[in-house]
């Protein structure tokens, strides 16, 4: 061969192999790439909150990232069986019977025809028995009196005395009552029961929120926590007034820049915003960051 | 070289892709670096500790000048203040050195005697930069109201509220032997004076509106009425009204030029207004109220009508609006007993006294809402309220059994309360007069 006609690899095997290497590691940097980016994309992350300062009602808040499934039973604190797991104890929930032991308004209808009033079904022997039939109606309905009496007599008396334990079982005092009308209650407060149960859990509430609204809500919370060790109002100042500072930290956490945004018009309110802004020590999340605070009395 | 060629490309591509991902990587750390806003509530407050720094000779007067200013200003209990008297100016590393000790503020006192007037200039201690200043001329003969008029010009610039230390405070005494006393103090009950005397009993005093003549109008027993009197602080008595019945309860408007009375003259007590008469084209008493109750305490509002107290309707005293224009009136209060109204034109509530649970206690009602808010809760009865010029304290009578009766202010700004007559004294009906540009005093 003459020389023009051989190649650059005869005579640089060296250059060959770094082409080569070159072109692995660039191959491989591409798979990672790839798998970081788009296979694990929605991987779910489960982060835990203490939200309670700032959820008006207090309950323990679950965060959940917008791509997860809303939870299941088990997985709600502060049911029965996430109580059985070593987690937080369970709320008392609405105690509820047994569907076994459930009586629909059907059955009741059903005792009320079962009940002895037999010459009202024998229709053959209504022509004999009408002579009769007045009276025995009476009797009946005398019967019905006394016991309703009879009744209402018993409820009186056991509501005296059961005056507290209405209030913790409901559903037995009602019972007690009237018989024909508990069972109606019956069904009515098992269906809310059973409502409340399938939808949230007593005490439980669910914010979703991104990755991004997370990482703010959790700084957030860190610079409120750092700002109020230091912050003090004075004495006086009215509800309404408010001062917004723009403050923009270095990445060493020392504040570079601090714009009154808009003040309260009250100079001591001011100068005690101010006064905090030079005591106060930022989160390392805060560094090289420009925040927006606004101080409310 | 196709190989060659093939390789370069590749890379090309891979080098695009990656610097493509960089870039996204990028922008992501950019997105992070946005800004966060933050809303913060507080949760705890705490006076402003500051260090006062009078510069210049300590005489007798700069001290009463001094103690003045600090006075007024502890009474906001917004402010706990120390005083150093030095004679020259400390420098820009001293007053920082004031920080280390706990002061937030320096306030530097100087009183400029060719000017005849005090300046105060307010420096923060972290930067001692200057943040305020004020001056203040020498008006009156009363040191202690040149303080006062400095602690008003503070206590404006620093917390916008209205000045009230340069007002002055009357009431009423009964002392053991029946005699009556009508007193006139500093804002705050002290450096009492008396104005009056007298055996027969004296009460219901108040002040007028006037800020270049101060009087003090107050009502007296007589043989055979109770005359309204008007006393000026040379102690002169005038008598005001002196119908048959009770003359009682003047009422004056925001310019000071309507007055509104009560009389008893036809029976009842009624309100009359006193001023001119457009119908009868003549000055003189016009009857606003014309009903089979007693009407009294009234209280002008800013658009010249006018809320009493009354018991034609329920039996009891209710609060009642009178429109004056529509000839009207609306009651404004429910419930139990409320007497004592009195209308504020700084912060447009009306403070009276309300029976809640056998005890009388002090409540705020807002024309605008129309809705009334109990301000105190505390086991004591509490009648005869008064604003002061400021509208952020309420002066009141705390009776606590049958003999015990003090005078006592209450804070809208911070809750507390302070008493404002001594324990051995019987006082009662309480009055804040306006702001005086001198302080006056009793001749």
């Amino acid at each position: 061969m003459l020389l023009w006609q051989r190649r650059n690899s005869d005579f640089f095997p060296r250059t060959i192999f770094i082409q080569r290497y070159f072109l692995g590691s660039v191959v491989c940097h591409f798979i990672v790439i790839f798998a970081l980016f788009f296979l694990n994309k929605d991987k779910q992350h489960d982060f835990f909150l203490d939200l309670s300062k700032n959820v008006p009602s207090m309950a323990q808040v679950r965060l959940l990232p917008l791509s997860m499934a809303k939870p299941t039973g088990s997985q709600v604190i502060g049911s029965k069986k996430s109580a059985k797991k070593g987690k937080l104890p369970a709320v008392p929930l609405v105690k509820r019977k047994n569907k076994t032991s459930v009586k629909p308004l059907t059955t009741v209808m059903q005792q009320k025809k079962n009940a002895p009033v037999k010459k009202i079904k024998d229709a053959k022997s209504k022509k004999k028995i009408v002579s009769k039939a007045t009276d025995l109606k009476k009797k009946n309905k005398a019967a019905e009196i006394k016991d309703n009496k009879q009744d209402q007599i018993e409820l009186i008396n056991k509501e005296d005395k059961q005056v507290e334990k209405i209030v913790e079982k409901p559903q037995e005092v009602v019972e007690k009552e009237k018989p024909h009308e508990i069972i109606q209650e019956k069904v009515v407060i098992e269906e809310s029961g059973g409502s409340a149960l399938s939808s949230t859990a007593e005490g439980q509430e669910y914010l979703y929120l991104t990755k991004h609204e997370l990482e703010a809500f959790t700084v957030g919370q860190k610079l409120r926590d750092c700002l109020f060790d230091v912050w003090t109002v004075p004495l006086g100042v009215p509800s309404s007034a408010a001062c917004e500072v723009a403050i923009t930290i270095g990445w060493d956490g020392v504040i570079l820049a601090t714009d009154f945004v808009k003040k309260s018009g009250i100079l001591m309110y001011d100068l005690s915003v101010q006064e905090t802004l030079e005591q106060v020590h930022f989160p390392h999340e805060m560094w090289g960051k420009q925040i927006t605070v606004v101080f409310k009395p | 070289m196709n190989k060659i060629k093939r390789h370069i490309a590749v890379v090309a591509v891979g080098a695009f892709f990656l610097s493509g991902m960089k870039a996204e990587s990028h922008l992501h750390d950019a997105k992070e670096k946005r800004d966060y806003a933050v809303e913060i509530d507080a949760r705890k407050s705490k006076p402003i500790h500051m260090k006062l720094v009078a510069l210049g000779e300590k005489t007798s007067n700069y001290e009463a000048v001094c103690e003045a200013f600090v006075r007024a200003l502890l009474y906001t209990d917004q402010f706990t203040v120390d005083v150093e008297y030095k004679n020259e100016k400390p420098k820009k590393q001293e007053v920082q050195e004031y920080k280390k000790s706990g002061y937030s503020w320096v306030v530097f006192l100087d009183h400029n005697t060719h000017e005849h007037s005090y300046e105060w200039r307010l420096y923060d201690t972290a930067k001692a930069v200057m943040q305020k200043g004020f001056r203040v001329p020498q008006e009156g003969k009363v040191s202690r109201g040149w303080g006062y008029a400095l602690a008003d010009s503070f206590i404006s610039a620093t917390t916008n509220n209205k000045p009230f230390a340069c007002s002055k405070l009357a009431y009423c005494e009964t002392t053991k032997k029946g005699e009556s006393i009508v007193w006139v103090a500093d804002f705050d009950g002290s450096h009492e004076q008396i104005l009056s005397r007298s055996k027969r009993q004296i009460l219901a005093s108040s002040w007028n509106r006037d800020p270049e003549n101060p009087l003090v109008m107050y009502s007296k027993y007589t043989s055979c009425n109770i005359q309204l009197i008007s006393c000026s602080l040379d102690k002169s008595e005038v008598v005001a009204s002196s119908f048959d019945g009770l003359n009682m309860q003047p009422a004056f408007s925001q310019d000071g030029k309507e007055v509104v009375v009560c009389l008893s003259r036809d029976g009842s007590s009624q309100l009359y207004h006193y001023g001119f008469n457009k119908k009868l084209n003549k000055v003189g008493y016009t009857r606003l109220t014309y009903n089979a109750g007693n009407n009294f305490g009234p209280t002008f509002l800013d658009n010249g009508d006018l809320v009493f107290c009354s018991d034609f309707e329920l039996g009891k005293p209710h609060l009642y609006y009178l429109d004056r224009k529509a000839d009207a009136i609306e009651r404004l209060t429910e419930g139990n007993s409320c007497t004592s109204a009195q209308y504020s034109s700084l912060n447009g509530k009306i403070v009276y006294s309300k029976m809640v649970e056998g005890t009388m206690q002090l409540f705020l009602y807002d024309l605008d809402n129309k809705k009334e808010k109990q301000v105190t809760f505390d086991p004591v009865h509490k009648q005869e309220c008064a604003w002061s010029a400021c509208g952020n304290y309420i002066a009141y009578v705390a009776q606590d059994g049958d003999k015990t009766k003090r005078i006592m202010a209450h804070s809208l700004l911070t809750g507390k309360k302070k008493y404002l007559t001594p324990a051995d004294k019987v006082c009662s009906y309480p009055s804040w007069s306006t702001v005086y540009s001198s302080l006056p005093i009793v001749a």
